[in-house]
C-alpha cells in the first residue's frame, strides 16, 4: 500500500483565502461562459427550431445517452474568441459518453446556430473529435443537421489537410479500424455533409426533416434546370428504399434516438487494453481546496504535490527520485482505480529535471503505465553555468522520450505554459490523448513582460545602431501593445477557442475527466516502446 | 499490506491474508478466520471473528477509525508501516539548512532570527525565472539565522535560513496521545 501526501496547506491562512476568492471567482466565470455557449440563443433561434419540430442539441444528447452516466464534453468553449462569439461552441458538440452500455463519442450539430453551418474552427472542432475517435478506438454517433460550410469564409476551411476533407478521411479511416459509426439525420446533409451519414456503418433518416444530397433543389435547378423537392430529392424513403444511401427511416427523434440506441447494442463490445487496476476511492483531501492553492498571481509558485492529493485516489503518491531534480515532481498515483504516472512541474526545469523526466518516461512506458502531466512551467533554465552543463541535449532527452513514449499522455493545464517547457511536458503538438485546461491557465512562447522587454531592447539597440536613444514614453509605446496583445492571446479563454486543447474544465472535475479519458484511452492497445537517438 | 493499526499507543500488525471463499486475517502473525457485514443503520456493522459474532459501530476520520464496541470507543489509527518505519530512522533534532533551489533573489524575509516556527510556515519569499517560490518551514522548529537579506542575489545551493530543532521533540507527542486516550 502506498503512502499518503500530507498536506501543507493551511485553510486558514491569509493567502489561502485570497486564493481561494480569485479561483471561485475565476471558476463562476468560467460556468457563466459555459451556460451561455452551452443555452443561451436569441429567442428567434428557438423558435424556428420549434416550428420545424426540431429539439435544441443539449436534449438531443441527453436522451441518447445512458441516464444517469456521465457525459465528458469537449471543447465547450471552441470558438468564443472569434466570429463575433457567434458560433456558440464551434456550433457543434462533442464528447464522450456511454450509450447502450458502450464508451462512443458523440459529435452533434448544432442547427440553432446559422442552421448548424460549419466556420473553420467547427471543421477543426470535427477533424479534433474524429481524431480522438482513431487515436482511442472509440464509436461515433453523429447526429447530422448543418447546413454545410459558412460560405464566406470558405477558404479557411475547405482545401488544407485538416480542413472539411479530413472529416471524411477520418470517418473512412475509422471504418478501416474497424471502429463503428452511427449518423442519426436529423436534417439536410448537403454537399460534403452527404458523405458523413454515407460513410458511416449504419444511418437513421428522420422522415420530413431528414435530407441526404449532394446538391440541394436550387442547385440542381442551376445546374440541370430540374425542378425537384427535397423530400423526392433526398428523403428518408428515397434512401431506405430506393438509393440505399440509409440504413433506416424513422418518423420521429425519439424513434430514430432509441432506434440508434438500439444499433449501439448491437455492436461488439471492444477487448480493452490491461494496465494495473484496482477498487477506486475518493482522494483523501478535498478537491475544492484546489481553489486554495492556486495562486492569484501566476508569478508566485506552488507545490504540484497539493494539486497531486485532491486528484488521485487515496490522495496516496508514492514519488520517484523525491531528492533529485526536485522543480519535476515523479511518481506512481491511481485516478479512478487506473494506474498512472505523473510528471507535475515544481519550478524552472533544470539538467537534473529534464533527466529524471525522461527515466521517468521510461519507466512508464516500459511497465505499460499511461502518463499524466501537470503543467506550470515557464520554461527550462537559461544562464551561462547551465547552458556549459549541457541544459540544451538534456531538455532534447526528455523531449525525445516524451515524444516517443508508446503509453497514452494526458495533460492537464494547471497554470501556466510558457516556452520549451510546453513541448517538454507534453503540450499540443506531443499527440497526448487528451488536454484539459483550467480556467487560470496561460500559455505562450514567452511570458507577456518578457516578450515586451524583449521588443523593446530589439528596438532600443536598433536606434542605438542609427545614433538615437528612446525616452520614457516611446519606451511605453513599445511595450504597452505587446503587453495587451500578449495577454489576450495567453488566456486561457483563447486557447480554448482555438482548439489548442480539448477544453476547460472546473479544477474540481480534474479527477472524473482524467478518469473518463484514460478509460477511453485502453480501447486502443498500447505499442511496444521505442525510442529516437538520445543526445547521451 | 504496509499498514500498522494503533490501539491505546500500542501497534499492531494485521493484515488480510488472501485465502479464496473466504476473509481470512493475520493479526501479530496468528491467522483468523474474520468476516464484516454490513449492520441495519449507517456506522453499524456484524463482525464475524473466530466463530463469534459482535455487533460494533466504525466511524471513519481519514486514517483514525474510532469503533464503539460493547459500550466502549476505541480510536484505531492506521499508520503507514513505511512511514513509521521513516520516522524512527530519523534522528530528528539538530542544525539544518534550506538552500535555494536555483539562483534568484531574496523579494521578501518573513521570519526573524531567533524565532518559533511552525510546519509550513512561511519565512521567506524569493525570485528566479520570473517565479516567486516561498521558503518554508519543513516542520515545527527555531529559526537560527537568515544570512541573506531583502534584496540580496544568491546562487543554486546558497544558505538561505539555518533552522534547528531541539532534540527532546519527537516522541513526547505520542507519549501524550496515549495518556490523552487512557483518560478517556
Amino acid at each position: 500500500m502506498m503512502r499518503r501526501i500530507e498536506s501543507r496547506i493551511d485553510p486558514r491562512s491569509a493567502d489561502y483565502q485570497r486564493f481561494d476568492e480569485a479561483n471561485r471567482e475565476r471558476v463562476g466565470e468560467f460556468r457563466r461562459r459555459q451556460d451561455e455557449a452551452r443555452f443561451e440563443r436569441p429567442q428567434r433561434d428557438f423558435d424556428r427550431l420549434e416550428h420545424h419540430g426540431k429539439t435544441f442539441v443539449r436534449d438531443r444528447i441527453k436522451q441518447l445517452l445512458d441516464p444517469g452516466t456521465p457525459f465528458l464534453e469537449l471543447s465547450s468553449l471552441a470558438a468564443n474568441s472569434e466570429y463575433d462569439g457567434d458560433a456558440k461552441s464551434a456550433s457543434v458538440v462533442t464528447g464522450i459518453g456511454v450509450v447502450s452500455g458502450r464508451e462512443v463519442m458523440i459529435r452533434a450539430d448544432d442547427p440553432s446556430i446559422k442552421g448548424g453551418a460549419w466556420y473553420p474552427l467547427t471543421v477543426k472542432k470535427n477533424v479534433r473529435c474524429l481524431d480522438i475517435a482513431i487515436e482511442n478506438r472509440l464509436p461515433v454517433v453523429h447526429i447530422c443537421d448543418s447546413a454545410g460550410g459558412f460560405l464566406p469564409m470558405q477558404a479557411d476551411l475547405f482545401a488544407d489537410r485538416t480542413d472539411a476533407g479530413r472529416i471524411f478521411r477520418n470517418q473512412s479511416i475509422l471504418s478501416k479500424m474497424g471502429v463503428p459509426q452511427l449518423s442519426l439525420v436529423f436534417g439536410q446533409c448537403t454537399a460534403g455533409g452527404a458523405y458523413i451519414p454515407s460513410l458511416s456503418d449504419y444511418s437513421v433518416i428522420l422522415r420530413g426533416n431528414g435530407g441526404i444530397f449532394l446538391g440541394g433543389p436550387p442547385l440542381v435547378k442551376a445546374a440541370t434546370g430540374e425542378i425537384v423537392d427535397a423530400d423526392t430529392l433526398g428523403g428518408a424513403d428515397v434512401h431506405t428504399q430506393v438509393s440505399g444511401v440509409a440504413d433506416y427511416a424513422a418518423n420521429s427523434e425519439e424513434e430514430a434516438i432509441l432506434l440508434g440506441r438500439e444499433i449501439v447494442s448491437m455492436w461488439t463490445r471492444p477487448e480493452k487494453t490491461k494496465i494495473e487496476m484496482r477498487e477506486p476511492e475518493p482522494p483523501a483531501y478535498d478537491p475544492e481546496e484546489l481553489y486554495g492553492i492556486i495562486p492569484d498571481d501566476i508569478k508566485i509558485q506552488f507545490d504540484m504535490r497539493e494539486v497531486i492529493a485532491r486528484i488521485v485516489d487515496g490522495s496516496y503518491f508514492h514519488e520517484y527520485q523525491p531528492d533529485y531534480g526536485k522543480t519535476l515532481v515523479c511518481g506512481f498515483a491511481y485516478i479512478w482505480g487506473q494506474k498512472v504516472g505523473i510528471l507535475g512541474n515544481n519550478g524552472v526545469l533544470f539538467s537534473e529535471s529534464s533527466l529524471k523526466g525522461a527515466h521517468f518516461i521510461e519507466l512508464c512506458d516500459k511497465n505499460r503505465t499511461p502518463l499524466v502531466f501537470l503543467q506550470n512551467i515557464t520554461g527550462f533554465m537559461v544562464g551561462r553555468e547551465y547552458e556549459a552543463g549541457g541544459i540544451c541535449k538534456d531538455g532534447a532527452k526528455f523531449i525525445m522520450t516524451q515524444s516517443g513514449a508508446s503509453v497514452p499522455k494526458f495533460t492537464v493545464m494547471v497554470n501556466g505554459s510558457f516556452g520549451a517547457g510546453n513541448y517538454g511536458m507534453c503540450g499540443r503538438a506531443y499527440d497526448g490523448r487528451f488536454i484539459f485546461s483550467w480556467p487560470n491557465h496561460q500559455i505562450g512562447i514567452m511570458g507577456a513582460e518578457q516578450a515586451a522587454n524583449t521588443l523593446a531592447d530589439v528596438k532600443i539597440r536598433q536606434l542605438e545602431r542609427a545614433g538615437e536613444t528612446l525616452g520614457e514614453a516611446e519606451i511605453k509605446a513599445i511595450r504597452e501593445p505587446v503587453i495587451e496583445s500578449f495577454a489576450r492571446e495567453s488566456s486561457a479563454y483563447y486557447a480554448t477557442s482555438h482548439l489548442w486543447d480539448d477544453g476547460i474544465i472546473d479544477p474540481v472535475d480534474t479527477r472524473n475527466a482524467l478518469g473518463m479519458a484514460i478509460s477511453a484511452s485502453l480501447h486502443t492497445p498500447i505499442e511496444e516502446p521505442s525510442y529516437g537517438v538520445l543526445r547521451l | 499490506m504496509g499498514y500498522d493499526f494503533e490501539l491505546a499507543g500500542t501497534s499492531h500488525v494485521v493484515h488480510p491474508v488472501h485465502v479464496p471463499g473466504r476473509g481470512r486475517l493475520s493479526i501479530e502473525g496468528r491467522g483468523f478466520d474474520a468476516e464484516l457485514f454490513p449492520g441495519l443503520v449507517p456506522g453499524e456493522h456484524i463482525l464475524e471473528i473466530a466463530g463469534r459474532q459482535e455487533r460494533i459501530f466504525v466511524a471513519v476520520r481519514g486514517d483514525v477509525h474510532f469503533i464503539h464496541y460493547r459500550g466502549r470507543v476505541h480510536r484505531v489509527e492506521a499508520v503507514n508501516a513505511l512511514e513509521r518505519a521513516r520516522r524512527a530512522a530519523d534522528p530528528g533534532g539538530g542544525a539544518e539548512e534550506l538552500r535555494a533551489p536555483m539562483p534568484g533573489t531574496v523579494v521578501e524575509v518573513i521570519a526573524t532570527e531567533g524565532a518559533e516556527v511552525t510546519a509550513g510556515e512561511l519565512l521567506m519569499t524569493i525570485e528566479s525565472m520570473k517565479l516567486q517560490t516561498a521558503i518554508t518551514a519543513p516542520h515545527d522548529c527555531r529559526v537560527a539565522e537568515i544570512p541573506v537579506s531583502m534584496g540580496a542575489t544568491f546562487d543554486q545551493g546558497d544558505v538561505l535560513v539555518r533552522l534547528e530543532t531541539p532534540d527532546e521533540t519527537g516522541d513526547d507527542s505520542s507519549e501524550e496521545n496515549a495518556e490523552k486516550e487512557k483518560s478517556k
